[in-house]
């Protein structure tokens, strides 16, 4: 198993120079294609620039180099670990970044995990049981799943914030300012888990296996937790590539409602303004985050699932 | 966010913002207060917009001037009338030529890191905000003609200029051209965007901190004795922390300010204003910002706006009336000049014109030649339809612009020209702007100076320039009146010049004013205190809270 691991991890850290490769240079491409000059950007919709002014920031921004040497230096700067300065920010975006980091991946860690917690709960509790109340908690997931972010977080806020004042409405301040962004995030993730895992759940109940369980006078709710979530949980795990691409699109909705710091809210004011090294560490990041998961998601999946590991699938699981 | 209000709320505020009327809704102070002003107690300002960059003399947002009045002081502060009142400037005197004017300094000024404010502390921060490598987006100009700094004594300082200027001291009141302790320019020069504790100043309060995305924090200074002539006290601010939070969404705005989470909400959407009024725990402070009101620009230097008789007949074709108390439930005034009633030099005369007259349109658009008409009812002139191209960008429009430029469309078709609503993104629209690829363009522009007409009208100010030149327009009376404006020492003569540059602005239908730009502040009863200053911003040095 340890060799397959190896074999695995080496397979995906070459695959992963390419993404990274990849994404930088479709990040550089679609960045210059986008209309408009950064230079109106930095300067903002008030004023035009004097052509000194804007003759000075485009030298100092490097926009006056031809475009190969460009592109090369925003290859070349992340690997020395310099992502530059922001345009529209004047600081480095390390410092920005850093300084985001955190509240994002509190918002990101709190709201997966609820979404967990609310996706094993429905599913065992409703799996197999046809009936009103399974029909109903569907429809539920369902309606999580198609609200849209932005009205959900309204919605909570007005109730639970403004209504009756449990919560307060904005800012990073401690775990009571988390909770409602938090839940926001985690309905609509929450909702398509419960989903997958359910049918995953389905399938696994009608195995021959579990009949075995029950006749050996097993409770339903030790088949059920100790025997069959393990199995059904594998097209979950495999879902996390999906999951982390829909926690950062959700970041931005959710930061921007609730006024929270975070890399979501930064993104968008960077791609707006066109700010260069804000967007290109950004989509690095989430790049990097990318090829972390899925590579977890491998390993767990060989964990969790024996059958991965016979000889020659390993690599199917891999790609 | 009009997207998320549902339509029967709207027609209900209607309903009561009419029965309440335009006096009900505007400013309602609450019953003065028993005792005098309390100090201590936090004070939570929630305003909408995020500032790029913090650093005064850089950025031009209304939002860092605003916030950083709290962390800076100026030489001198402007009066409500438009005169001028001694701060860290104890008396001045203006050369009678208007190129040099001599500050005598407060020698008790201390910045909150300890430095002195002396006239070498002047000298630094004028010449940090003109040094090129500052990319000044805004202080720079509001500096003019600048040329240079003389430090005479310690005490004593003379800031000279290439020409006459007579604005300087307004410019001078505001905190674009606040002071930062030299120590900070010298250690921090290129960290200054990202205030917090690099925005040294010697204000009534300390920046504690700022986090993007979330606010920013200030203490009380308690050294503060140095407080301007126009303030309600002396001595250290009352409040001992305010805390600025940035809530971009605006029912999140004013549900935080129902709740009692923030203290004081900038930005009060039109909607909202009456329903604010009307809660006895809430009042709202509403003020007509000064400066430019939100104005289109006719493209006068392509067509078909290159013909006077087409900018009439736009102007007489729209009911502005009309269209701004019908988007803005009455909240908002019609503008009649492109200056707003509260600047100084604004010409109520220009009221009394009036406008509307889709007949007079008709008439003009005929003699114009576009007497066809195609399949979907719009003139024509030789097969070609009578267009108006308006590119506007969903990132940069305030206060529901977007909503009177939808009304505007409805009756500019009603003569038969069709007016183009072009959305694009914010830098597609700064290029086609600055390149003068439009017809029709509408923005506004708070300053409390009529020299601000400079930077909208005159020749030299086109937006390749640097400037905002909107209609394109090169006219030798306005810019023989506008240098006239900048060198008048009399303000009789100046205010007199500037009322003959609105005057020709109407008459040659350049611009068409539409409304003023209108602060609307919604602050809990247990606030006291809360001022606005000349630019109608907020100011806490004299705010209180009641003690829960």
């Amino acid at each position: 198993m340890t060799r397959q691991l190896l074999r695995v991890t080496a397979h995906r850290l070459w695959g992963g120079v390419l993404v990274l490769w990849g994404a930088l240079t479709v990040t550089f491409l679609a960045l210059r294609a986008a209309p408009g000059d950064p230079v109106d950007t930095v300067l903002g919709p008030q004023v035009g620039a004097s052509p000194q002014l804007r003759e000075r920031i485009s030298a100092e921004l490097g926009l006056a180099d031809p475009w190969w040497l460009q592109y090369l230096r925003s290859l070349v700067r992340p690997l020395t670990g310099d992502l530059g300065r922001s345009y529209q920010l004047a600081q480095d975006v390390g410092d920005v970044l850093a300084s985001q980091l955190g509240p994002t991946a509190q918002l990101a860690l709190a709201a997966t995990g609820l979404a967990a917690a609310i996706a094993v709960v429905t599913a065992t509790a409703t799996a197999g049981r046809g009936g009103a109340v399974a029909a109903w908690v569907s429809g539920g997931e369902l309606l999580a799943v198609s609200a849209p972010l932005f009205w959900v977080g309204l919605l909570l806020l007005s109730v639970f914030s403004f209504q009756l004042r449990w919560l307060p409405a904005a800012g990073a301040g401690g775990v009571a300012g988390l909770v409602l962004p938090a839940v926001t995030l985690a309905l609509p993730l929450g909702g398509v888990m419960a989903q997958v895992l359910r049918g995953a759940l389905d399938r696994t109940l009608e195995q021959p296996y579990v009949t075995t369980l029950r006749a050996r006078g097993l409770s339903e709710v030790a088949v059920r937790l100790r025997h069959c979530l393990r199995h059904g949980a594998v097209p979950l795990i495999t879902m996390g590539g999906w999951l982390v691409g829909d926690l950062l699109t959700g970041t931005v909705l959710v930061e921007t409602v609730f006024a929270r710091p975070g890399i979501g809210r930064t993104l968008v004011t960077a791609v707006i303004a066109k700010d260069f090294p804000v967007v290109t560490a950004v989509v690095l990041l989430a790049a990097l985050l990318f090829l972390v998961i899925n590579l977890l998601v491998d390993l767990v999946s060989l964990v969790v699932d024996p059958r991965l590991r016979q000889p020659g699938r390993a690599r199917e699981a891999a790609r | 966010m009009a997207t998320t209000e549902p339509r029967a709320r709207q027609w209900a505020v209607l309903a009561v913002s009419a029965l309440l009327a335009a006096g009900c809704a505007a400013a309602a102070p609450p019953a003065a207060p028993s005792a005098g002003p309390v100090s201590g107690g936090t004070l939570v300002y929630a305003v909408a917009r995020e500032p790029d960059c913090l650093d005064p003399h850089v950025s031009p947002a209304d939002i860092t001037g605003e916030i950083q009045r709290n962390a800076f002081d100026s030489l001198v502060a402007q009066r409500p009338d438009g005169g001028f009142a001694p701060w860290l400037a104890r008396s001045w005197e203006v050369a009678p030529d208007g190129r040099a004017y001599t500050f005598h300094l407060r020698e008790d000024v201390r910045f909150v890191d300890g430095e002195r404010f002396d006239a070498e502390a002047v000298r630094a921060n004028f010449e940090h905000i003109a040094a090129p490598e500052t990319k000044s987006q805004y202080a720079v100009s509001l500096l003019g003609p600048y040329a240079g700094t003389d430090v005479l004594d310690a005490g004593t300082v003379r800031v000279r200029f290439h020409q006459p200027y007579v604005p300087f001291l307004q410019a001078a009141s505001t905190s674009y051209l606040g002071f930062y302790s030299p120590r900070a320019l010298r250690e921090h020069g290129d960290e200054l965007c990202a205030g917090g504790p690099h925005a040294v100043g010697s204000g009534p309060f300390r920046e504690v901190s700022a986090v993007k995305g979330q606010g920013v924090e200030f203490v009380r200074n308690d050294a503060y004795r140095w407080a301007p002539a126009t303030a309600a006290h002396q001595g250290p601010a009352h409040l001992e922390r305010l805390s600025v939070r940035v809530l971009p969404e605006d029912a999140v705005r004013t549900g935080a300010l129902g709740s009692g989470q923030v203290d004081v909400a900038a930005a009060l959407p039109p909607t909202e204003i009456a329903f604010v009024a009307q809660d006895p725990a809430l009042a709202v402070l509403k003020h007509a910002a000064p400066g430019q009101p939100y104005t289109y620009f006719f493209n006068t230097a392509r067509q078909p706006f290159a013909d006077p008789r087409a900018r009439q007949a736009v102007r007489a074709a729209i009911d502005l009336d009309g269209i701004v108390a019908g988007v803005y439930f009455g909240q908002y005034d019609r503008a009649h000049s492109p200056l707003s009633p509260p600047t100084f030099g604004y010409d109520p005369g220009t009221e009394t014109r009036r406008n509307y007259d889709p007949a007079l349109a008709n008439r003009l658009l005929d003699e114009l030649g576009y007497t066809g008409r195609d399949a979907q009812g719009y003139r024509t002139r030789d097969g070609q339809r009578f267009t108006v191209v308006h590119p506007w960008s969903a990132n940069l429009v305030r206060d529901q612009q977007d909503l009177v430029s939808q009304a505007v469309h409805q009756e500019l078709r009603k003569v038969g020209i069709d007016l183009v609503l072009r959305p694009v993104d914010s830098g597609t629209y700064l290029t086609e702007r600055n390149a003068g690829r439009y017809d029709l363009i509408g923005f506004s522009w708070a300053r409390a100076d009529p020299d601000l007409l400079s930077t909208i009208y005159a020749s030299g100010s086109q937006f390749a320039d640097g400037g905002a030149n909107g209609s394109r327009i090169h006219d030798p009376e306005i810019d023989a009146l506008l240098a006239e404006g900048r060198g008048a020492v009399d303000p009789g003569r100046r205010a007199q010049a500037y009322h003959r540059v609105q005057q020709r602005i109407l008459d040659e239908t350049y611009a068409l004013p539409v409304h003023t730009s209108t602060q609307a502040y919604g602050y809990r009863a247990t606030v006291h205190g809360l001022a606005l200053d000349a630019n109608s911003w907020t100011t806490f040095y004299d705010t209180w809270v009641e003690p829960a």
